[in-house]
């Protein structure tokens, strides 16, 4: 074989392996198609010049004429590919230059007058081709030349309108360049010999292929299999051996004298090896020149899909993906935006902190309907060029042009636009086409990633929101209130409870649903007021408690005063009937309250003192205690007001429960006595007094059935049996003037060692006068006949209240208590019925 | 991104969209567009403290409230903040004053802020209106660097002075002659040099008022035939080889066809955009001198540039992007709150008075600038535009307008005729068309029949008197003269006793401002047969 044929073999074995690949490309494009339908003629040409020269069957002039054929017909295959390239559709033009060229071909093989048969002479083993051209050769160059004009005509008409088409056809135009000169050249004697024109036709399939690549016709990775590699390697190791093979075969044999089946050994490890070796290099090329960026970015893919998908929370996806991004694309950064439950589109990401965070889109935003439009990602320059565009506000457009926003890209989910990511370069660069498609690949998973998440904060919210009210649920404020509290322990945390005055009377004079929309106002103006900087939460049915973490006190106040003002002037807010006002009550950490618990106590107490100097109000906790301190008479108790009320509830108890009447009465009296031991004010005495009379009104929602059992109480009715403490609070509730007296009675219950209920208050967490009445409450108790016990002695009773001094009760309210029964300053009662349950 | 910079990277579909892509729009979507920048302009002209001054305290919120609360207004509203051009009171902070004649007006002049916002969605319009103008249809326009425009336009800081530096800040467009020296010539010098200029390097688009291209394009024949130093000819060694063989050419066929040279004998302009008032009138006169049908556009000191033709010249659609439009139908316009209609809710047929609130940032507020406009069609053209399309009709009547070069009113006519103490008891002033289809003014007047014996008043003796004191009151009157070379005042001298006759016989008066041509009829038949003998 002479270098001429082995020219034509590696042509051909190139064209092949074209073609092979590109079978498995999308046939479906036309473009493609075209491709297959030029590499076919360039392979009919190879083929054709390799097996005339190697003198193949049926005889050199039939597979003259195939190579023919084939070189004839390529100025219509590439006009096809031109016009496919550019999207020039014109199927009677592509129809005559085929019949053209045909009939070129057909004129061609009867007269030979342009392209004539070679003169085939054989020297020695050789066998030496030579054509004998005459001018009529450059008809044919004529007619490929008007086929490039045309080619030329049609781009040039496609320029006019898409100027950028010019960039793309630049490898394809080279190409043809090159293909033009080494036909030229092949007509030159100088390059007798050498098939100058079929490697010019291989240097040209490679930049069209090329061209192909950068249209992102096809993905390398498709195209270039490790299958392809090997067999790539396999033809270089066999055309190198078949070179070389017979010199080295001499070589072995006169310099080893190795006997020719050891040297078909060593060839065939040699070819093994250098199969290997030619695999690794053509690899690592590949990898190195093409594959590099592809793979690196399908890994990245792979790991964010594997990564982003178990996130679950919004932000925590974005910065993945901006992660991903940054990693993968250089100076590259992702902004994203996120659907709320206001079904607005709020920004919930960015890298840059000087971003634009309060940036939101409605529904009816142009961005947003441009989006829902195109459904993809598109280049922000693609937006601003649409009519939607003209739409947006100038603060708008200046905040995105300081984002530098390069694609814009919407996450939908079942259809519904659920977040929107930008793109933007740091660096303000050109966004790449293979970029566009990196990004474009990113988007679905995203999109499910960002919708799990989305599900998961509105569940994790629903479960610590207030439905009614749009803010947080009792449960959330408290875990909040634990959490900042520790957070500010060293500098400041301040707590406000805002309690609506006379609600249940505004219900009922205007109605359910006027009540609850003032709640919903009163929630808004809060959580208007607090801004970001605190937390508002729904504590119980018309009782508001906000977080405020680093503000002082007198803020505190300053802020509460603020929102009643509002309110009592109704400026601005949703239209409601009637009057609305509230108390409330403000305490701050740590100068004010040791621990959280003294915290919401001593709020709470705040909020009574208000109540009960005439509702309407904020006060400061360090204020009521002054007031409670110096002034004897500033507590006038809503006692009497409430008085028949309290004695129907304790008489409908009677009914049930026959002990508990004069239980509460004793427990009062008892009560405001230790109060009195233990130097409180007289306020505190009353009010301790009204605790204890109210403190077992819940039971009249436990069944008779509990109330009366002459035996323990198994688990479920003694669960049912601790209800009354809450049922007690739901009561007192309704008695807004009452509500002073909740913190005692809600806590009559609780252990001083934390192990009480129902908040398992601990130490000094316990309100006071809530600690005074378990004392008490315990010690009537003891020294009453019950239906389940013997009544127990005074002293014996006396005796168990000091054992469980410090477990059971706070063992200054016992010392004081044992001390005056000691000091005979207390005259004992004692309980004519014989039931209760403790 | 200049649009010169788009003209080599973009597809002529795409750079079209961009710039022209409202055309598109259906009236849903141009009320969306319009709405939202409506809630952006709100919300910046009710927190300065010239949209309080008018608010007086409202608050409006909606599309409804900003209807309800604020009243319509005129530029009597802005006068006593705008003049002052303190931006501090302003909805935004403005690059530029822009000012025109205010006649009529207390002061001498009107100012109008222009932000940023409103001169990027201006210069943004003005490469639309070009496209449009050069264009045969959709997708289509014929623009290219270093075109060349011949113009008619007055400099900054009149706002179509705006346009040479906007349109540069697009493309670089050569105006001849070049917009600095040509603010220092006369307006013929300027005229001259221009088609000299234009000779060299052709013309590719002609832009200026109606009027003023018309008298421009006849100019350019007596331009061309004239022996003075200042002619064409001395030019025609510089002259293009390519328009000096059209010349040659021209010039047989001129003597064959007995004619004078026209100018499309020597250009072959791209686009001709016209704009101004009885823009109607010249259309024709100008296709037929430059072979080029002209392209309208809506623009003014106070509403920037609202609305364009497209390549079918068959009305105006407006900009979504520029102002919020209101129409007053024409019945209700002398109510005492009239009514408006909006874009999507105007009927084919009806006149409207427009109303007006300037986008992003602009400082009036449904304001009547007092242009009528007329409605032609609200369903989808042949073109595939559904948007509502319209033709300028003219001022209000209370503004007579001659070729948009003065706007006369009632209290301007009163002034001359206080001011020549000519004995004038009665008067009707109406916008006429001459058989040219030109326009003037015309005067019914009524001399008090005590004067008739003691002063000799003719015709021409009035209008001589008159046409003194319009010039010294209104310098754009004396432009008309000076420039366009129009004496645009007719006078009727009605018996004595028409008017009074007319009062007899119908109830409602007659307005002194373009009353209707059927009352015109009536004063003077009132003036032909006395009252008593009917």
């Amino acid at each position: 074989m002479n270098g001429y044929s082995i020219v034509s073999l590696i042509s051909l074995c190139c064209y092949l392996l074209m073609f092979t690949t590109f079978l498995a490309a999308r046939k479906s494009q036309r473009i493609v198609r075209s491709f297959l339908v030029l590499l076919a003629f360039m392979i009919l040409w190879s083929w054709g010049s390799l097996f005339m020269r190697t003198e193949q069957f049926p005889s050199p002039y039939f597979w003259h004429q195939v190579s023919i054929f084939g070189l004839l017909m390529l100025p219509a295959g590439y006009y096809s590919f031109f016009g496919d390239f550019v999207g020039v559709y014109n199927t009677r033009r592509r129809l005559f230059w085929r019949i053209v060229f045909l009939a070129l071909f057909v004129v061609n093989y009867f007269t030979e007058f342009m392209i004539p048969l070679p003169e085939i002479t054989h020297q020695g083993s050789d066998v030496i081709f030579q054509y004998h051209y005459t001018n009529w050769i450059y008809l044919v160059f004529f007619f490929m030349l008007l086929v490039a004009g045309d080619i030329a005509w049609m781009v040039m008409a496609k320029r006019r309108k898409d100027p950028q088409i010019m960039v793309t056809l630049r490898p394809l135009i080279l190409g043809i360049c090159i293909l033009f000169l080494g036909h030229f050249l092949s007509t030159i004697p100088f390059f007798l010999g050498v098939p100058m024109d079929i490697v010019s036709g291989v240097v040209n399939a490679m930049f069209f292929i090329y061209a192909l690549y950068k249209k992102q016709i096809f993905r390398v990775t498709m195209l270039i299999s490790k299958e392809n590699c090997y067999l790539i390697s396999l033809f270089f190791g066999i055309l190198l051996l078949s070179n070389v093979g017979l010199s080295l075969q001499r070589w072995l044999s006169i310099s080893y004298h190795l006997e020719p089946h050891e040297i078909l050994v060593i060839v065939g490890i040699g070819m093994i090896l250098l199969t290997i070796v030619l695999y690794l290099l053509l690899n690592s090329f590949l990898n190195n020149f093409f594959l590099q960026d592809e793979q690196m970015q399908s890994s990245a893919l792979a790991d964010y899909s594997s990564q982003v998908t178990q996130l679950l929370r919004v932000r925590e996806v974005f910065e993945t993906l901006n992660t991903l991004v940054q990693n993968t694309l250089k100076n590259w950064s992702v902004i994203g935006f996120c659907l709320g439950q206001d079904q607005m589109i709020r920004m919930a990401y960015s890298s840059n902190p000087l971003d634009a965070f309060d940036l939101h889109l409605d529904k009816e935003h142009p961005l947003v309907l441009y989006l829902n439009e195109v459904k993809t990602i598109s280049r922000w320059e693609d937006f601003k060029k649409t009519s939607l565009y003209r739409g947006v506000w100038e603060n708008e457009k200046q905040i995105f042009a300081s984002m530098h926003v390069q694609f814009v890209a919407p996450l939908f989910s079942e259809n519904h636009l659920i977040g929107i990511l930008f793109f933007n370069s740091t660096q303000n660069q050109k966004p790449l086409q293979k970029d566009f498609a990196f990004l474009q690949s990113i988007l679905a998973v995203t999109s499910v990633a960002l919708n799990n998440a989305q599900k998961y904060e509105r569940a994790y919210m629903e479960a610590r929101m207030d439905e009614d009210t749009g803010v947080y649920n009792r449960k959330y404020f408290h875990e909040l209130l634990e959490e900042k509290y520790n957070e500010y322990k060293d500098s400041s945390l301040a707590l406000a409870i805002a309690n609506l005055d006379d609600f249940r009377l505004y219900n009922q004079l205007y109605g359910q649903k006027e009540g609850d929309l003032v709640l919903r106002v009163v929630a808004h103006l809060l959580k208007t007021a607090v801004a970001d900087q605190g937390y508002v939460a729904r504590i119980a049915g018309k009782e508001f408690g906000v977080i405020l973490p680093g503000y002082d006190i007198l803020s505190a106040k300053t802020l509460m005063e603020k929102v009643l003002e509002q309110l009592q002037s109704k400026d601005g807010l949703i239209p409601f009937v009637g009057h609305v006002t509230f108390s409330a009550g403000v305490c701050a950490s740590p100068y004010l309250a040791g621990s959280c618990r003294e915290l919401l106590s001593n709020t709470e107490m705040a909020v009574s003192g208000v109540k009960r100097s005439g509702k309407n109000g904020v006060q400061m906790y360090s204020e009521e205690i002054r007031t409670r301190m110096t002034t004897k008479a500033g507590h006038h108790s809503q006692y009497d007001m409430y008085a028949s009320t309290i004695y129907a509830l304790t008489a409908a108890i009677d009914a049930k429960d026959h002990y508990t009447f004069s239980h509460s009465q004793n427990v009062a009296y008892y009560a405001k006595s230790l109060a009195h031991e233990m130097h409180l004010s007289e306020e505190l005495e009353n009010m301790v007094y009204e605790a204890g009379l109210l403190h077992d009104i819940g039971k009249i929602g436990i069944s008779e059935y509990i109330l009366n059992k002459p035996g323990r109480l198994n688990s479920e009715e003694y669960e049912e049996m601790k209800q009354h403490v809450e049922n007690a609070v739901d009561i007192i509730r309704h008695l807004p003037a009452m509500e002073y007296v909740v913190p005692a009675v809600i806590s009559h219950h609780e252990r001083y060692d934390g192990t009480g209920y129902p908040r398992r208050l601990k130490g000094e967490d316990i309100p006071l006068l809530g600690r005074i009445l378990c004392v008490v409450d315990s010690f009537d108790a003891m020294i009453s006949k019950r239906s389940y016990k013997k009544a127990m002695s005074v002293y014996e009773a006396l005796q168990i209240l000091d054992e469980q001094a410090g477990r059971q009760f706070d063992p200054h309210c016992v010392d004081a208590f044992i001390r005056m029964i000691q000091e005979s300053r207390l005259q004992i009662r004692y309980s004519n019925q014989d039931t209760e349950r403790e | 991104m200049r649009f010169q910079d788009k003209l080599g990277m973009e597809s002529k579909e795409s750079l079209w969209n961009e710039y022209c892509g409202f055309l598109n729009l259906s009236v849903a979507e141009f009320m969306k567009i319009q709405r939202r920048l409506l809630i952006e302009q709100m919300t910046l002209w009710s927190k300065s403290p010239l949209g309080k001054s008018i608010l007086k305290g409202k608050e409006p919120q909606t599309l409804e409230e900003f209807r309800r609360l604020i009243p319509l207004t005129t530029y009597e509203d802005y006068a006593g903040m705008l003049l002052s051009k303190q931006a501090s009171l302003l909805p935004a902070e403005p690059l530029l004053w822009i000012q025109t004649t205010w006649e009529g007006g207390v002061h001498p002049l009107k100012v109008a802020p222009y932000t940023k916002g409103m001169l990027e969605t201006f210069q943004k319009n003005v490469m639309a209106c070009f496209m449009l103008a050069t264009g045969k249809g959709r997708h289509d326009y014929n623009i290219d660097i270093a075109d060349t425009m011949l113009y008619a336009l007055a400099p900054l800081p009149y706002a179509s002075g705006l346009l040479p530096v906007l349109f540069q800040n697009e493309i670089d467009v050569q105006f001849l002659p070049p917009v600095k020296q040509a603010a220092s010539m006369s307006f013929k010098d300027r005229n001259i040099l221009g088609f000299k200029q234009g000779m060299k390097q052709g013309i590719d688009y002609f832009f200026g008022l109606g009027s003023v291209t018309y008298y421009i394009s006849k100019s350019f024949s007596a331009l061309t035939n004239s022996s003075s130093h200042s002619s064409l000819k001395k030019a025609i060694v510089s002259i293009s080889p390519q328009i000096l063989a059209r010349y040659f050419v021209a010039k047989r066929n001129c003597r064959k066809e007995n004619r004078n040279l026209i100018p499309r004998d020597l250009f072959h302009l791209k686009g001709m955009v016209v704009a101004g008032t009885d823009n109607a009138c010249y259309k024709k006169d100008l296709e037929e001198m430059w072979g080029v049908y002209p392209v309208e556009i809506f623009a003014g000191t106070e509403p920037t540039l609202i609305g364009t033709e497209t390549w079918a010249r068959d009305g105006l659609y407006f900009f979504p992007d520029a102002c919020f439009y209101e129409f007053i139908p024409e019945r209700y316009r002398y109510d005492k709150e009239p009514m408006t209609v909006l874009m999507d809710e105007v009927e084919a047929g009806q006149t409207y008075e427009i109303v007006l609130t300037v986008f992003k940032g602009g400082a009036f507020c449904r304001y009547r600038v007092g242009d009528m406009y007329r409605c032609i069609s609200t369903s989808t053209n042949a073109d595939g535009i559904s948007l509502p399309r319209f033709v300028y009709v003219d001022r209000v009547p209370e503004v007579i307008d001659i070729a948009g070069f003065t706007r006369i009113t009632k209290n301007s006519i009163e002034n001359a005729i206080q001011l020549s103490k000519l004995p004038i008891s009665d008067w009707v002033a109406k916008k006429e068309f001459n058989e040219n289809e030109r326009p003037y003014m015309h005067m019914y007047v009524e001399l008090e029949r005590s004067s008739l014996l003691t002063t000799a008043v003719s015709k021409q003796i009035l209008r001589d008197c008159l046409t003194i004191y319009f010039k010294y009151l209104d310098h754009d009157y004396k432009d008309l003269k000076t420039i366009l070379g129009i004496d645009p005042l007719v006078i009727t001298i009605l018996p004595c006793g028409t008017f009074e006759n007319y009062r007899k016989q119908y109830p409602s008066p007659i307005e002194n401002m373009n009353p209707d041509l059927a009352k015109i009829q009536a004063l003077l038949a009132c003036g032909e047969v006395p009252y008593e003998w009917l």
